[in-house]
């Protein structure tokens, strides 16, 4: 864990208010593994004062770390303005992060709207990339509108498979993510360790853990609170967990 | 004509940094408040914490306590709203699991610590006191976020003495009194502190405070209130520990939105003899460090051998 100035690299729109941010830290991307989190803080004002959490993205291992965000209030929107070679100070990489064993055959990514952000750095663990594992990744992103359909080209590229789901249908099947994944659950499954993996919205979040529950298919879930301080000093994130196989990201 | 150069050199030596509050010598009057720097080990990794002042640690109470339903943090403008509901693992988990790790430093332990009835400060004062490694207490009769304890302690001169008493005779450690800044009339808490036997005070904890989401009309903190710290408050804090000094002889340690060394100048000079850093720790973990090297900076800068000599230094002669 580490507090360094970072330099941004390149910070650009990549869909209507949603932005992505590359930030040299060669020392955060060194130790960072998918689900972490870095706590970033561009300028010095005391308005806003705290630090921003926010997931990695993607990790760059000799250089640094992206940051995938959306834009919708006074610190992001400070963040959507910064430009490339100016600083910003991150805290990271924190958290526990997701977690999984060689074994596990088929990984089950499940991504609403933003909650998409850390799930790119996880698929591309999971793909193992550069290692050339064979494993079966399907990524499942849902959002209100296809504007909120991040990322699809980079899964693909990587190998994972993606499947869609809109709430208004502009993109993929009309609904929620999660009946994708129980859609997908409720098909005759192979015999390989399957787990599943999910970070967006906590109606979201709670309804993929019933569906795990339900397919007796171990699950990760990344969890979202108010935070100050990022590192455990506050305990201001606490966040109450009900059942088991259920972690959450801090 | 240059006058930094024709400057003798500010001074052969360091100067001094180093204060004693109530016996317990700080090698600088920098410390960290309760609460905002966990027992210690979260934040190691950032910053030495041989350098340190001094730790004070979460509030710590005789039984483990989970603490408030959240959202139990919200950012306000130039500060933040608290109600973390005095969540800790209570004093023998403390003395197990946490206390160890520091004890490693050569760094003074002030325990923070609290009852939710006059027996339970006598009570946890003394389980205190046995375990080595802890060098002072800090009475926090002033949180705002539970019901119970602390507050009703805080707001009423008679109750806060009957507390101080009780702790004084149930500990040979420093005993540090910690005052709510929500009260009319601070120097009446301040002197009935001192007369119950307090060694030194320490202010100011968190002002209640709320926030509210104008579009759902709910509480933005699950708690409803909470507590306001950060630069917001520092006026306020200031302006308290300058009454304070002017009523009671107790070395005063300031506490309120300290982001930097000249935050940090403003108490000493105010009256404060040593100063407590929170909030600043979340947006900067090093603040600490900063303000270490500043206030060195600032004696150097100014001529200054003993950082002693700055306190209740405040000037209020008319300026021409
Ligand atoms: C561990 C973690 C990882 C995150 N990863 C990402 C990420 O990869 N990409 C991304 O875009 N966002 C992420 N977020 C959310 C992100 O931190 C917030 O969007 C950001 O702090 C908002 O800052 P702001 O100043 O723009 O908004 P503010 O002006 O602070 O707030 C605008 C509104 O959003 C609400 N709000 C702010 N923060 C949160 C929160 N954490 N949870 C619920 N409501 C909130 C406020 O109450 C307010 O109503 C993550 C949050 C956590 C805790
Ligand atoms: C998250 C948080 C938790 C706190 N917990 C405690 C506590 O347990 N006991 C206590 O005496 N003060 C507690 N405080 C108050 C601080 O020690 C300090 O008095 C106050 O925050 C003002 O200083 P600051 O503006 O530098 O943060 C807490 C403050 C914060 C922000
Ligand atoms: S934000 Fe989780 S403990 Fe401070």
């Amino acid at each position: 864990m580490y507090q360094v100035k970072s330099r941004v690299i390149k910070n650009e729109e990549v869909a209507e208010g949603y932005f992505r941010l590359s930030l040299e830290c060669p020392e955060v991307a060194e130790k960072a593994g998918p689900g972490q989190f870095v706590m970033l803080r561009v300028g010095n004002s005391y308005d806003p004062l705290l630090r921003r959490p926010f997931s990695i993205h993607r990790i760059n291992k000799w250089s640094g770390i992206e940051i995938l965000y959306k834009v919708i209030g006074k610190g992001t929107g400070m963040m959507a303005h910064i430009k490339a070679g100016e600083g910003a100070s991150v805290i990271g990489s924190l958290g526990n992060g997701f977690s999984f064993t060689e074994e596990l055959g088929e990984a089950l990514v499940v991504g609403g709207g933003i909650g998409a952000a850390p799930l790119l750095a996880l698929a591309e663990k999971l793909t193992g990339k550069g290692i050339g594992e064979e494993r079966k990744v399907i990524v499942f992103l849902g959002g209100k509108s296809k504007e909120d359909i991040l990322c699809v080209e980079e899964f693909k590229e990587i190998g994972a498979e993606v499947q869609i789901a809109t709430d208004d249908g502009s993109l993929g099947h009309k609904g929620f993510v999660t009946e994708l994944l129980e859609r997908y659950l409720g098909q005759p499954q192979g015999t390989a360790p399957t787990r599943i993996f999910s970070c967006g919205p906590h109606l979201m979040s709670k309804r993929v853990a019933e569906i795990a529950k339900k397919y007796n298919t171990p699950c990760q879930v990344s969890l979202e609170a108010h935070m100050a301080c990022g590192v455990g000093a506050c305990l201001g994130c606490v966040i109450k967990v009900k059942g088991s196989g259920v972690r959450g990201q801090f | 004509m240059s006058s930094e150069s024709n400057k003798p050199p500010a001074t052969d030596h360091r100067p001094l940094t180093t204060v004693t509050i109530a016996g317990l010598k700080l090698k600088n009057p920098v410390m960290v408040a309760s609460g905002t720097f966990g027992y210690g080990e979260e934040y190691s990794p950032y910053i030495d914490l041989n350098r340190l002042g001094a730790i004070v640690t979460k509030g710590l109470s005789i039984k483990p306590k989970m603490g408030n339903p959240t959202p139990r943090i919200i950012e306000t403008p130039s500060g933040m709203l608290n109600a973390i509901g005095l969540q800790n693992v209570g004093i023998d988990a403390f003395v197990k699991d946490k206390l160890p790790f520091v004890r490693q430093f050569d760094v003074p332990v002030i325990a923070n610590f609290f009852g939710n009835t006059l027996e339970e400060y006598g009570e946890a004062a003394r389980k205190l006191s046995d375990c080595d490694g802890v060098h002072a207490l800090e009475v926090n009769i002033s949180c705002p976020n539970v019901k119970e304890g602390g507050i009703v302690f805080g707001i009423d001169p008679k109750a806060a003495a009957s507390v101080i008493s009780l702790v004084r005779k149930s500990t040979k450690l420093p005993v540090i009194a910690k005052l709510s800044p929500n009260v009319t009339d601070i120097t009446v808490m301040a002197r009935a502190v001192e007369d119950a036997g307090a060694d030194a005070v320490s202010l100011i904890n968190t002002l209640t405070g709320m926030a509210i989401d104008v579009r759902t009309r709910r509480p933005r903190l699950a708690n409803i209130t909470g507590g306001l710290s950060g630069p917001a408050i520092r006026p306020v804090a200031v302006r308290m520990v300058w009454q304070v000094a002017n009523a009671v002889k107790l070395p005063i340690i300031g506490i309120g939105g300290i982001m930097t060394a000249d935050d940090a100048l403003e108490f000493i000079i105010a009256g404060a003899t040593a100063v407590q850093v929170g909030t600043a720790n979340f947006v900067n973990p090093t603040a600490t460090m900063e303000i270490i090297d500043g206030l060195e900076k600032y004696l150097i800068d100014n001529h200054i051998a003993d950082i002693k000599e700055l306190v209740r230094s405040l000037n209020i002669q008319a300026s021409h």
